[in-house]
């Protein structure tokens, strides 16, 4: 599986225009959503890591889907794809893919949370307004 | 108006709860499916939206929680999904959810569907009135208490218990239930065409009397026909004439007001029947005291194909421990049963 074949990984990891609409426009809202992003994003990747080194794959599927929920609504597709495959692959009796799929995770995780600055940027540029949490330079 | 939101996920708990605030919506939250059921029995939620995926009970299991705990008003409830299968929409439904958003959602069509939700939470209000009613032209017999409201439970649990284990199933679903439970208290709403001398009458009637007495069926048919006439078609006022018509018909024919016999009077007069004459027995009246349960029982058994439907009287047969649980429930004059 090809993890480029959905998504373009040469765009921007989160769509910041996607995230405002669906915060009703608020870059507040957006704000204080990145920065729940953020620490999920950490979290979950640590976690699922330990659930695919223990091979609890009941518990990758459930954490996956919560992550995949997340980046849904913080229109980050790149992430939001690749735990919608661990989620799927979680139910197959095969680990490898699995294994690969979370590489791909871990590498669109760091593009995404490099990027969190930047989209926080993007929204006070495009508004006037700062959104709160943790922008650049802060 | 107040909104329980229940989501494992922080993120989208948050944006939930941004969006109905937005929306001018008073929005509590809960992190699972056992906290949000806890929380809609002890803070009477009328409106939940919760998430379809969340560890131990989730969003199906909440549903089928909720319905199965029968709560006195409606719970509407909204399931927040990323499952787009229409197997799962069935799983959905028949667990008892009222509509569905997908994840992620547009705030737009979350308020959208959110007012649907209020507006089918409003015709409740109908229904408040209809019994509002009832306890109206019931108020003027000092001595019926909570009658009306052991009754209509009375009749939902043998309408449930026939629509599940009776030769009359094809005859119920859950409009069924829904509309006798809600149509029943009207039974007896012709009384208020009968006079206080007949009416309020301490012990026995005499024949003229009772005579008289026996007009608040046609009574009670006459008026909801008026309000049939006016709103035809309506199944609610449907329902409660056949049943404020038919409730005093006998199986064998020796009722009144028509002297209809077996299925030829509706299946809802029937229920009725046997109803409002258990806790008729099993309530005080000036003229006797009340019936122990058991008591009750033999005496309808007697009255099987006679007075009563035998499925009906089956059906009572099943489900007595309802019964006796419901008469727990509404204790007033029945107290004095031994």
């Amino acid at each position: 599986m090809n993890n480029t074949d959905k998504y373009d990984v040469t765009a921007a990891p989160l769509d910041t225009q996607e995230l405002l609409q669906r915060c009703m426009k608020s870059v507040a809202i957006a704000g204080s959503l990145l920065e729940k992003f953020e620490t999920q994003l950490r979290a979950d990747l640590v976690t699922i890591g330990r659930q695919l080194a223990a091979g609890d794959t009941g518990e990758i599927a459930r954490t996956a889907h919560g992550l995949k929920g997340a980046a849904g609504a913080l229109a980050a597709a790149g992430v939001r794809e690749c735990a919608a495959r661990i989620e799927l692959l979680a139910r197959e009796p095969n680990l490898a893919p699995l294994a690969e799929e979370f590489d791909r995770l871990r590498a669109e995780t760091e593009r995404c949370l490099a990027y969190i600055p930047k989209a926080r940027a993007v929204l006070a540029a495009d508004t006037g307004v700062a959104p709160f949490g943790k922008g650049p330079g802060q | 108006m107040k909104v329980l939101i229940v989501d494992d996920n922080e993120i989208f708990l948050s944006l939930l709860e941004a969006t109905l605030t937005s929306a001018g919506y008073q929005v509590q939250s809960a992190r699972d499916g056992a906290e949000a059921l806890e929380r809609v029995r002890s803070e009477g939620f009328k409106l939940v939206i919760s998430d379809w995926e969340m560890p131990q009970l989730n969003g199906p299991d909440l549903c089928r929680a909720i319905r199965a705990d029968d709560p006195p008003g409606y719970v509407y409830i909204l399931l927040v999904t990323s499952h787009n299968s229409s197997d799962q929409t069935v799983e959905g439904l028949s667990a008892g959810a009222d509509d569905f958003v997908r994840k992620p959602f547009n705030p737009a069509e979350l308020i959208a569907r959110v007012r649907t939700g209020e507006r089918i939470l409003s015709l409740e209000t109908r229904d408040v009135a209809i019994f509002a009613m009832a306890k109206l032209a019931e108020s003027r017999d000092p001595e019926t208490g909570a009658h009306l409201e052991r009754v209509r439970s009375y009749c939902r649990v043998l309408a449930k218990d026939l629509a599940l284990h009776s030769d009359l199933r094809a005859q119920i679903d859950a409009e069924f239930v829904r509309l006798i439970y809600l149509t029943s208290p009207l039974h007896d709403i012709g009384k208020v065409g009968i006079p206080d001398s007949v009416l309020l009458k301490p012990g026995r009637l005499s024949d003229r009397e009772f005579e008289i007495m026996k007009t608040h069926a046609a009574l009670g048919a006459q008026t909801l026909d008026a309000a049939l006439r006016m709103f035809p078609g309506v199944k609610f006022l449907e329902m409660a004439r056949e049943i404020a018509a038919s409730h005093h018909e006998r199986f064998d024919g020796s009722g009144y007001p028509a002297g209809l016999t077996g299925s030829s009077i509706p299946l809802s007069g029937r229920i009725v029947a046997l109803a409002d004459v258990y806790d008729a027995l099993t309530s005080k009246r000036v003229y006797k005291a009340a019936f122990a349960h058991e008591i009750a029982k033999s005496m309808i058994l007697k009255e099987t194909g006679c007075h009563f439907d035998p499925a009906i009287v089956d059906s009572f047969v099943r489900t007595e421990d309802h019964f006796l649980r419901i008469r727990g429930q509404y204790t007033d004059a029945i107290a004095e049963a031994a």
